[in-house]
């Protein structure tokens, strides 16, 4: 499996709090990388696409939203997914600290 | 929806169609949704619209690999896929290696496809879209000018004609609603708000009972939040509109279109005609213009047909008011879209052929960059050829590059054109119709990047494809052959003819558009532009009280303007006052004002040609200084005789009496009423510098028989402070406290704005000269540059035989200066016969005089001289030792 994208990765992160639209989602991730991942509509909706064939979320609608309104939440497969590249990410990191900490020059 | 998201959802209309129906709405939605919460706007949406396109090529990389579309290539050359993306990057890279040049076609690009689009934006809004208007296409002009409520009438009998609507304007005084203002008013019949698909933002509209003599009044919205705050409980309120009370019934949409051809660009007061029996019966009041819908099986051929019935009808019954010198009055009828933009269609349709020259221009630069460039990558073509690339993906990267250049040329070109209309709009005189809704939108956006992909493809691709069709050769031989062989060479030079032919062009018009507009500025126009002052005004006056008449009385209202004359002129530096129906340079309404009539000279040959007729008093000769050439003035006390005295012209002396002392004493009937002639004016250009000496009448403003909705004063002055203005009003104010002085213009200013039309077209063309000069300047100096540096071997031969350098110098001047001389020959005869195009624009007897051409072309050739100086330089300097080795 070849490393999710920053952006993937805060997206499935953000859905693992409840199912989000796409705004919410672009609001979500904004705040959780304190600004730094600033998302737009094109990108947001080509990567919820593929996630979704993917079978990392799913599409759903809420009881009393409009019916053109439509959210996203994570599936059972997308939290594994989720799980696993933290992990990941969690021993890659373990493994630069101690060379960070020696102050290479 | 805001223009952001207009322009996005145009955006995703490019999106693969799949992808377009799952996530199309979403996407807008998400952005409307970005854009409502977002503290900076303009970065959410320039965020969403930077990295729309990336993400759009990879949609449609996706959508069409997944097609099923069979990968041509082996596949040890990876998968279609990852082909495409190659080539993407690969371009991409190509053209990020070369800064200079991927950034130089861009420029070109941009400022070529920016000025067409600019044009064009203008064009498409005033000309190309239909009027937004319930069955626009049947909706027709009838009559030339004004009718009166009875041949209004008299229309009805066409059968062809489903529904007719009627409006006439003027200005009105308003009151009863804070300060007094002055208002636009239009009185339009019962069917004209239909005919229109108006709709009510509040109340309701006119409707035909309002027309039998309800006072109702309808507010326009701008009107309706403006002064009353668009207050909601304004409906059922009265308000006075020249001192008469009306009911406001209703506040007319927001978002409707006015019908420019027949109320003008504004109107703040709706109201219906007046129903009095006066009014609906007199065929002198000729005041409105009128429209009619076809019924849908109806041609307007038919209604043609109906006009003439019409026209020659009503002139066998009433002679005197619907024939003149050359025969029956005739009813032309014209589409609706023709009567709206007639007056601009030909000068836009001129200046977008103008962007036109110089968009060819800029590709022909595009052209020579590209074949410059080709140099460098004959090699690269080739190595990649001998690495066993097709020909076929060669192209297409060709192809792709051209794609990215042009995609990038056409948005630099959109924001050239976003400024551009702007200035255009800014600076372009008044009267362009439709011009509210002029603005760059999703439409344009597409026109700019369709212009400017195709002009790169075909100035940019197109003569690359020799280096992908390998003609180049082997590998081993050096990169002259294909570039520089013979018919590069040629394709450059007659690339260099075409844009000096095409620049001459655009330089000889510049100069002809100028020569007209400073010709007409030292025009005589007859009277003073200088110290006097204009305000227009309207006095109403109450209706007479009893004896059977319901029209208000002349001799009250000439009393009360009178006294405004008096107040004004005890003003400290006022040297004189006068008043008249109108003043000099004063059109209403795009049309020359003043009744057009044709007097009657008992016992002489009538010169059977209408003369303006021109209200004023006795000291409107003083004031504007035109010399009498024969007797005098009228003195005020003599207006009250009978005949009454008048002025006539010297053209119209000299055609009926021969000469001006024979005119004095002389007379003529105007509408009935007999006149002494007393004096014989100077002729003037009444309406401007570029209108003929027209025949002109001049009789005492109290001798008109009604009250006249306006008048305006002019005011003899010295002085320029800026208290002059407050001054006049107060002198006004002290004994007409209600009326409106909306306006205090001097007629210097109104000189000035007479030429302003003139200005606008010789700016317009000398900045596209201007910029065409500058790229012939570059692409000669390119071209020869080009040539110097290719042929450096046989120059360094020449040197080392014993040519002297001053004799490379001049060989390489004179290729210069003959390419030049063969694109001048051309650009001549083109911009002689394309002068027929603007001669409408010109000004003056030999417009399109030899002078101007003569100066423009050595203009031209000195560019020329200019340009091929450098590369003349560098022939010169060339080192012989150097050029033999390298290479």
């Amino acid at each position: 499996m070849r490393p999710l994208a920053p952006r993937d990765l805060l997206v499935l992160a953000v859905l693992t709090d409840g199912p989000q639209h796409g705004y919410g989602i672009i609001k979500a991730v904004e705040e959780r990388s304190s600004h730094d991942v600033l998302l737009d509509p094109a990108n947001l909706y080509r990567s919820l696409r593929r996630m979704e064939a993917d079978g990392w979320i799913d599409e759903m609608r809420r009881a009393g939203d409009d019916d053109r309104r439509r959210t996203y939440r994570i599936t059972p497969r997308g939290r594994g997914i989720l799980t696993s590249e933290v992990t990941r990410l969690e021993s890659l990191l373990r493994g630069l600290r101690p060379s960070l900490a020696g102050g290479k020059r | 929806m805001t223009g952001y998201l207009r322009a996005y959802r145009a955006l995703i209309a490019l999106l693969p169609r799949s992808v377009r129906l799952h996530d199309g709405d979403e996407m807008l939605r998400t952005l409307e949704e970005q854009l409502a919460h977002a503290p900076n706007r303009r970065a959410v949406a320039w965020r969403a619209f930077l990295r729309f396109p990336k993400v759009l090529a990879l949609e449609w990389r996706d959508v069409l690999v997944s097609g099923g579309i069979p990968a041509p290539l082996p596949v040890s050359r990876g998968s279609h896929m990852d082909a495409v993306t190659r080539m993407l990057k690969q371009s991409g890279r190509s053209l990020v290696r070369t800064p200079v040049f991927s950034l130089s076609v861009v420029l070109l690009l941009g400022v070529g496809v920016g000025s067409v689009t600019a044009i064009f934006t203008v064009v498409d809004h005033v000309l190309l879209r239909g009027l937004p208007y319930p069955a626009a296409e049947r909706l027709v002009g009838i009559g030339d000018g004004v009718h009166s409520m009875p041949a209004m009438r008299d229309f009805e009998a066409m059968q062809s004609i489903e529904t007719w609507a009627g409006a006439a304007t003027d200005e009105a005084n308003l009151t009863g609603a804070g300060d007094p203002l002055r208002v636009r008013q239009a009185i339009v019949t019962d069917g004209f708000f239909p005919m229109f698909g108006a709709r009510a933002a509040i109340g309701r509209l006119l409707q035909p009972a309002d027309s039998r003599g309800a006072a109702t009044a309808v507010l326009s919205y701008g009107m309706w939040v403006r002064v009353f705050g668009g207050d909601t409980s304004v409906v059922g309120r009265t308000i006075r509109i020249n001192d008469a009370p009306m009911t406001v019934v209703g506040v007319v949409d927001g978002r409707f279109a006015l019908p420019e051809a027949l109320v003008g660009t504004s109107v703040d007061v709706w109201s219906p005609p007046d129903p009095s029996e006066d009014y609906m019966t007199n065929r002198d009041y000729w005041m409105f213009r009128v429209a009619g819908r076809l019924r849908e099986a109806a041609t307007i051929e038919q209604a043609r047909q109906e006009a003439k019935g019409v026209a020659s009808a009503r002139a066998r019954e009433f002679p005197t008011k619907y024939t003149n010198s050359r025969g029956i009055i005739e009813l032309p009828v014209r589409t609706f879209d023709e009567m709206t933009t007639g007056g601009v269609e030909r000068p836009l349709k001129v200046f977008l052929g103008a962007v036109t020259l110089l968009l060819l221009v800029a590709g022909a630069n595009v052209t020579h960059l590209i074949l410059a460039r080709g140099v460098a990558r004959v090699r690269e073509m080739a190595l990649r050829r001998a690495l066993g690339a097709r020909t076929r993906s060669l192209i297409a990267q060709l192809l792709v590059e051209s794609g990215l250049l042009g995609v990038t040329g056409g948005l630099v070109g959109v924001a050239i054109a976003y400024v551009g209309v702007r200035a255009f709009l800014i600076l372009a005189p008044a009267g362009l119709p439709r011009a509210a809704t002029i603005g760059v939108d999703a439409r344009v956006l597409l026109f700019a990047a369709g212009v400017g992909l195709i002009t790169a493809i075909v100035f940019g691709l197109v003569p690359a494809l020799p280096l992908a069709r390998g003609s180049g050769g082997p590998l081993r031989e050096s990169g002259r052959s294909v570039t520089s062989g013979r018919s590069a060479q040629r394709l450059r030079n007659a690339l260099v003819v075409g844009e000096v032919a095409l620049s001459l062009v655009l330089v000889v018009q510049a100069g002809w558009l100028l020569r007209s507009f400073i010709r007409m500025q030292h025009e005589e126009l007859g009277f003073r532009t200088t110290g006097i002052v204009t305000m227009p005004m309207s006095i109403p006056v109450a209706r007479r009280a009893g004896a059977g008449s319901d029209a208000p009385d002349p001799a009250v209202w000439y009393q009360r303007v009178d006294a405004v004359r008096e107040s004004l002129a005890r003003t400290p530096g006022v040297q004189g006052v006068t008043f008249g129906l109108t003043m000099p340079l004063e059109w209403v309404g795009g049309v020359q004002c003043c009744w057009s009539t044709r007097p009657d000279f008992p016992g002489r040959d009538s010169p059977e040609r209408p003369s303006a007729t021109h209200h004023v008093t006795e000291d409107f000769f003083a004031i504007f200084a035109i010399r009498m050439l024969a007797g005098e003035a009228w003195s005020h006390s003599a207006t009250m005789e009978s005949p009454a005295p008048a002025v006539v012209s010297a053209q119209l002396a000299r055609q009926v009496f021969g000469d001006a002392a024979a005119a004095v004493g002389g007379a003529f009937t105007l509408d009935q009423k007999q006149y002494r002639i007393v004096g014989v004016a100077a002729d003037t250009r009444h309406y401007g510098a570029d209108q003929p000496y027209g025949t002109a009448i001049y009789i005492p403003m109290n001798t008109i028989p009604l009250v006249p909705a306006n008048v305006t004063i002019a005011v003899r002055t010295d002085r320029t402070d800026d208290a002059l203005a407050a001054d006049l009003r107060a002198a006004v104010w002290q004994v007409e406290p209600s009326v409106p002085v909306p306006t205090i213009r001097s007629i210097a200013e109104a000189a000035r704005r007479d030429t302003a039309h003139r200005q606008f077209d010789a700016m317009l063309f000398g900045t596209f000269s201007v910029i065409a000069l500058l790229l012939v300047a570059g692409g000669l100096a390119g071209t020869l540059l080009y040539m110097v540096s290719q042929q450096r071997r046989s120059l360094g031969i020449r040197l080392a035989l014993g040519a002297t350098p001053r004799a490379l110098e001049r060989s390489v001047l004179t290729s210069g200066i003959a390419l030049a001389a063969a694109g001048v020959l051309l650009g001549a005869l083109g911009a002689w016969f394309s002068g027929k195009l603007i001669e409408a624009r010109l000004f003056g007897a030999e417009a399109r005089d030899m002078q101007t051409l003569a100066i423009a072309v050595s203009v031209l050739m000195v560019v020329a001289l200019a340009a091929s100086w450098i590369p003349a330089r560098r022939a010169a300097l060339t080192n012989p030792m150097e050029s033999l080795r390298s290479d």
